[in-house]
């Protein structure tokens, strides 16, 4: 079976292509195993080991993935940091125009790592099929659906959470994040435009009347362009010397700051700074996290004079 | 700095070949590589390949992160007629049930749950449960009790009903089923003792939307295609309550999101009609008027499907015996149909319904888009209400049979078809006596056993009991008249001796004098198998700890060994009971109970459950050995199995030449054969039409020159005309018809209103569920919903008490004022009011009450609200409710309908403030009225002794639990 290697560019800048299908195989056999682990309880040793997650346990899932960073694209894409609305919607609206149901929770990270499995596994099969112009013409459409969900649906979030993830995960899972970090890297590879980001990412950074807008806005990845997780919460409190509350994010902010706005202010600016070069750092291989950057250091400005007031 | 993607491609092939290397793994041993999700969504299941060794993080540890390992044992839940798939997680550290969820290896409910489902935990570790046998200790109804030990009362009964059987008085035994849960063990317990004393709840039930069917089809109940209708009819709240209703409910729900059209018909504003497309609310008892003009308007403008009615309606009998002057050709019978029905106009079901002509005419314009996918469904809801309730099935059946739209995908099949019920390893004969006080003779046409009648008809004098059983029933709460049983439970020379079997306390236990405790969902055996979409299915109920400890290494043999205290099954009861009835085996009883493996030992239900799982369930000892295991262990490891879908129009199979000996077909085209009836391990009950004069047995139908299977009916087709009707005093009934209710307005008096008494609530189910702290958090009390119009005129107020009086007495209650419900009618929920005698019994939902008798005087007094209590359960300490409604049942008169028999539980009431001194819950039953309106219903009856067309007491083809022989079936001579 031959390499693929077509220029398949078109007036959206779709990337070239030249993956062989062994490789697409076997990414979509890595895609698969990401899925499993994003969203199961407890895993196979036998997946663990192969993927080289080994002694991970159902404690370890649950931090990552229910706890600190619920890998759901519209809490990171959608303008109010929640879980549905236009953002799911939009994804949702993907599997439509693809023609396959809409899993119940379509934005979350399992079902979209599921459904890039099954586009490389159709692309695999289409590639190996050798060459009749009916073949080659479902092998491009089934690349667009590739193209259009590695950069419209994955990129614009991902990257971030990501590279977030390698900083919270319990230590069994960094194997996980390390190996959605390399398929990414590959998929978005050849992008030769930059992303257009989501609609919260075009929003001027407004003024903020409370705290507590401005707690909602640095929760909201959205528009702040930080995650902020637990985590990072509980060293923010220790830092200080605060007494931390159990609940939302939001609730704990606020009760912080409560106990000394401009401390915390300070901390979260600082966080900021930190994550804005954590996404520069990697903005060569995943050029969506300018946007991500400009954000956090748009956040970076205002609470730098939040805490010089 | 170097970009990732210029290493990870070799990074990642590396680890594509490590994952399908251990994929390939896996696969070979038949395990699952991607065991599933598990937390995304809610129709997430653990993988079954996980069951074992399942493991979730404690909820109630939380923040902390603490592992528990479970095994999951699958069983059936018991908490409806649903019959749906409940996981148990058993701590594998403590040896308990620690949750119940839904079992997505189940055909039904796949993996879903309505509350009731996982609140079978509560009702396991319920602190006030019965956990021992129980004797009485006083006198019957008072309320002392003293723990027996199970031989003592084995012998006793054992002792009682072999006297019974052999100085026939086989009708002195007599067994109350409610809720069966399980597919005829109890019927074929009783056949073997030769007795026939089967009594369901099924007359306060379902039996009139049965009879609307079984007249029609020979099978009695609908199964509705609801997933792949376009149009669906539901005279009921099937997306709340209604019949299998969590099945049927996220099948409609499907059908929803395909686009289907949903027409509910309700006068109350239920849940199931705010989903609605067209919500329709009629006045009470009108619905044959809607479904009649329905079907005129698709008659009259030629909008039905003439094919299918030409080929499969009986209309050439109903035109020899109806039209005997016309020509008995199609195109007269059509001309004479479209005359008979040509009045019920929109106009005139308006008039009766109260619903605008222009809504119902729009309705019945979508109603005929539907085709041959048309799914309707009625059980309990107006057929259960209404005299002559039984025509409103019937009448719905006759749109779908217009349309075609019978056991069609989207359509709706007979439920026969769409269930399994294997055959056991013994079938006893049935009993050659026929049960007086169960089936008489006024009522010939009944579906089932007057039950609720029982107790008047024994005050007449009609006869005694010496055994009587009730099982997981509640007569004195749930059925009409519950005055009249108390009367008749107390007096011991009406009842020899009074069994209540039953998990928790309930209000007719309190008379008895022996209470017996059996098992919840997760504790005992059962198999069922209901109609619940187009294919076939069966379900396994098994005590959960019996299994999974004999799953590591115990050898538990008799369920009482795993359930708590001394909580037993019915099925080892009911072997024990019959060895203890007939020990040495002369009585020819023990035979049926005796092991085939090991002759001269017992039955185990281990053996029993083996023997159907081995031989009666069509693919499922392949499934088994492509596991590697028995397929009783399968069905333990599964707790269901498929047998079938996609079952198809069973009526037009061709019957196989090897069943067509020496036939002879009739002038209508019945065709009987020689050959006797091929083995078939489904024993589905079905109607059974007679022999022809030579014996031949009917095995289909002529139609258009093809040997067809045809309907289990008579004629073989659909009964259009019901000639058993009419042969048996209802010609004017035979054919689908409007009967105006007992509470037609012509029927009520001045000032009276209709109320609806039956409507279930989602959480709870009769008195089953009362012990179950989280449902009855969410609902326990039942206010009287009534129209703002109503209460304005009556001077009612949120917070006034109010007197709703029934021919028979009242009953003092709140009002809940909302226009949910049409002005003229008052409704009031099922399952509330509960009440108990002692303060010794602790509840979550019954008052304490007393009963005081003074002549024909009865009142429910109450005593105390429901109080918080010291138990192992903090929570007992913890309810807040105090308000459990009222017992409504009590004031309700029983009203048999003349041709099903069943009760209809509409009442014309008188709704006023409360008088001074009126107590919230208080009943008041005046005893000598509710005789005098059991025998006024009992006029409007046509006695087999006057109608019977051939001396038999019932038509024999028509279902009955248990079928007497043809000797016992013949009216005996009056004195």
């Amino acid at each position: 079976m031959s390499a693929l290697s077509s220029d398949r560019s078109s007036k959206r800048g779709i990337a070239r292509v030249d993956f062989s299908p062994a490789e697409l195989a076997g990414y979509a056999q890595i895609a698969a195993a990401l899925a499993e682990v994003a969203e199961a309880s407890s895993l196979g040793e036998e997946l663990s080991a192969s993927l080289g997650v080994a002694g991970v346990s159902a404690s370890d899932l649950y931090q990552l993935f229910v706890n600190e960073l619920p890998p759901f694209a519209s809490i990171y894409l959608s303008s109010d940091g929640n879980i549905g609305g236009n953002s799911r919607s939009v994804i949702a609206g993907f599997y439509s125009a693809l023609g396959i149901p809409t899993p119940s929770d379509p934005d979350h990270l399992a079902s979209l790592l599921r459904l890039l499995s099954g586009i490389l596994n159709k692309e695999a099969e289409l590639a190996g099929a050798g060459s009749n112009p009916e073949d080659e013409s479902r092998l491009a459409s089934v690349s667009r659906a590739r193209s259009v969900l590695v950069n419209d649906h994955l990129a614009p979030w991902l990257p971030a959470y990501l590279l977030r993830a390698e900083e919270v995960a319990p230590r069994p899972l960094l194997g996980w994040v390390s190996c959605a970090l390399d398929l990414l890297s590959v998929m978005v590879g050849e992008r030769q435009y930059v992303v257009p980001g989501p609609r919260a990412y075009d929003e001027k950074l407004a003024e903020p009347g409370s705290s507590s807008e401005l707690i909602s806005w640095i929760t909201t990845p959205g528009r702040s362009g930080i995650i902020v997780t637990h985590w990072d919460i509980s060293n923010l409190a220790e830092l200080l010397g605060m007494a931390l509350r159990v609940g939302r994010k939001r609730f704990v902010l606020e009760e912080l700051w409560a106990q000394g706005g401009t401390e915390v202010a300070g901390c979260i600016e600082a966080m900021a700074v930190r994550q804005m070069k954590l996404f520069d750092e990697n903005i060569g291989d995943f050029p969506s996290l300018q946007a991500w950057s400009d954000k956090a250091a748009g956040t970076q400005q205002l609470l730098a004079t939040l805490a010089g007031m | 700095m170097k970009k990732r993607s210029e290493t990870a491609r070799g990074r990642l092939m590396d680890r594509a070949s490590l994952i399908s290397s251990a994929k390939e793994v896996v696969a070979a041993n038949g395990e699952t590589f991607y065991q599933g999700a598990s937390q995304i969504s809610l129709a997430s299941h653990p993988p079954f390949e996980r069951w074992d060794n399942w493991v979730e993080l404690d909820s109630k540890e939380w923040p902390k992160r603490t592992e528990r390992h479970y095994s999951l044992v699958p069983t059936t839940c018991f908490n409806c007629e649903s019959a749906c798939g409940l996981l148990a997680y058993v701590d594998k550290d403590t040896g308990l049930i620690r949750k119940f969820e839904g079992n997505p290896e189940h055909p039904g409910s796949r993996g879903k749950n309505c509350a009731k489902g996982p609140a079978t935990l509560n009702q396991v570790m319920d602190p006030d449960r019965i956990l021992y046998p129980l004797k009485r200790a006083g006198k019957r109804g008072d309320g002392k009790w003293q723990r027996v030990s199970w031989d003592e009362v084995l012998d006793d009964l054992g002792k009682r009903i072999r006297l019974a059987i052999t100085e026939d008085r086989k009708d002195e035994v007599v067994c109350h089923i409610g809720r069966p849960g399980e597919d005829g063990y109890t019927e074929r317990v009783l056949a073997s003792w030769g007795v026939d004393g089967h009594n369901s709840h099924t007359n306060v039930c379902s039996s009139a939307g049965r009879a609307g069917w079984h007249y029609w089809t020979g099978m009695d109940r609908p199964s509705a295609d609801f997933a792949n209708a376009d149009v669906i009819f539901l005279t009921s709240a099937h997306l709340e309550t209604g019949h299998y209703f969590n099945p049927h409910a996220q099948r409609i729900t499907e059908a929803r999101q395909r686009g289907a059209k949903l027409i509910v018909v309700d006068t109350r504003l239920s849940n199931t009609a705010t989903h609605a497309d067209y919500w329709l609310s009629p006045y009470p008892g009108s619905e044959s008027a809607i479904n009649l003009a329905i079907a005129n308007y698709l008659l009259q403008n030629d909008l039905f499907d003439r094919e299918f009615v030409r080929r499969w309606w009986n209309w050439q009998e109903w035109m020899e015996d109806a039209h005997p002057d016309k020509e008995a050709t199609f195109e007269s019978f059509l001309n004479e149909l479209r005359a008979t029905y040509q009045d019920f106009t929109f106009e005139f079901a308006s008039r009766e319904s109260g619903i605008k002509e222009s809504v119902l005419a729009e309705v019945a314009a979508v109603v005929a888009t539907a085709k041959s996918k048309f799914a309707s469904h009625i059980w309990r809801s107006a057929a259960a209400g209404n005299l002559g309730g039984w025509q409103i099935s019937r009448t719905m059946l006759l749109v779908n049979a217009l349309l075609g739209a019978i056991a069609t995908e989207g359509g709706t099949y007979p439920n026969a078809w769409n269930k399994f019920v294997p055959k056991p390893i013994y079938v006893p004969p049935h009993p050659d006596v026929w049960n007086e006080l169960s089936w008489p003779s006024e009522y010939p046409l009944s579906m089932n056993e007057m039950s609720f009648i029982l107790p008047h008809l024994i005050e007449e004098g009609r006869g005694k009991l010496e055994v009587y059983f009730t099982r997981v029933y509640n007569p004195v709460w749930t059925n009409p008249d519950g005055m009249t049983w108390i009367d008749v439970l107390l007096d011991e020379s009406k009842i020899g001796c009074y069994v209540a079997l039953t998990p928790t306390w309930n209000e007719t236990a309190y008379f008895a004098d022996y209470v017996l405790p059996m098992g919840h969902a997760s504790e005992r055996h059962d198999l069922a198998s209901y109609e619940q979409y187009d294919g076939q299915w069966v379900a396994f109920r098994q005590p959960v700890l019996r299994t999974y400890r004999n799953q590591n290494g115990e050898e538990i043999t008799d369920t009482r060994v795993s359930n708590p205290g001394e909580v037993w099954e019915e099925n080892e009861f009911w072997i024990e009971l019959s060895w203890r009835i007939d020990p040495d085996g002369a009585m020819g009883i023990r035979k049926f109970h005796e092991s085939q493996i090991r002759p001269g030992e017992k039955l185990t239900v281990e053996e029993y459950y083996s023997y159907i799982f081995e031989n009666s369930v069509p693919g499922l000892p392949e499934m088994a050995e492509k596991e590697e295991v028995t397929p009783l262990r399968y069905m333990q490891k599964h707790g269901a199995f498929e047998v079938t879908k996609k079952v198809g129009k069973r009526y037009e199979e061709i019957i196989p030449a090897s069943e067509l000996d020496d036939t002879v077909t009739n002038d209508h085209g019945r065709i009987y054969t020689r050959t006797p009836k091929p083995p078939n391990p489904n024993i589905a009950p079905t109607g059974d039409p007679d022999p022809d004069e030579d014996g031949r047995r009917p095995v289909g139908v002529e139609v258009d020159a093809e040997l067809l299977r045809g309907f289990p009916t008579p004629s073989g087709k659909l009964e259009f005309y019901s000639k058993t009707l009419a042969d048996w005093g209802w010609a004017d009934q035979a054919i689908p018809w409007y009967i105006k209710s007992h509470i037609h307005p012509d029927n009520l008096s001045d000032g009276q209103m209709v109320l609806i008494s039956t409507f279930r609530l989602p959480v709870q189910v009769h008195t089953r569920s009362a012990n179950s702290k989280w449902l009855d958090e969410i609902a326990h009390t039942n206010p009287v919903w009534i129209n703002p119009v109503d209460a304005e005129r009556l001077g009612i107020k949120e917070t006034s008490l109010i007197r709703v009086n029934s021919e028979i007495g009242y009953f003092v209650a709140k009002p809940w004022i909302t226009e949910g419900i049409r002005p003229g009618v008052v409704a009031c929920s099922h399952h509330m009011g509960r009440w108990k005698l002692s303060e010794d019994v602790n509840s979550y939902m019954m008052r304490t009450a007393s009963i005081e008798s003074s002549g024909d005087d009865r009142r429910l007094v109450p005593k105390a609200a429901p109080k918080p209590f010291e138990s192992n359960d903090k929570d007992t300490t913890r309810f807040w409710w105090q308000d459990v409604g009222v017992h409504q049942n009590l004031i309700f008169p029983v009203h048999p309908d003349p041709v099903s028999g069943m009760h209809c539980w509409h009442q014309a009431v008188r709704v006023e403030l409360a008088q001074p001194g009126d107590t919230f819950g208080e009943v008041y039953v005046d005893r000598s009225m509710s005789k005098e309106v059991f025998r006024r219903w009992l006029e409007l009856t046509r006695d087999a002794y006057t109608v019977s067309p051939d001396g038999t007491r019932r038509p024999r083809w028509l279902m009955r639990p248990l079928k007497p022989t043809k000797a016992a079936s013949m009216l005996p001579p009056r004195d």
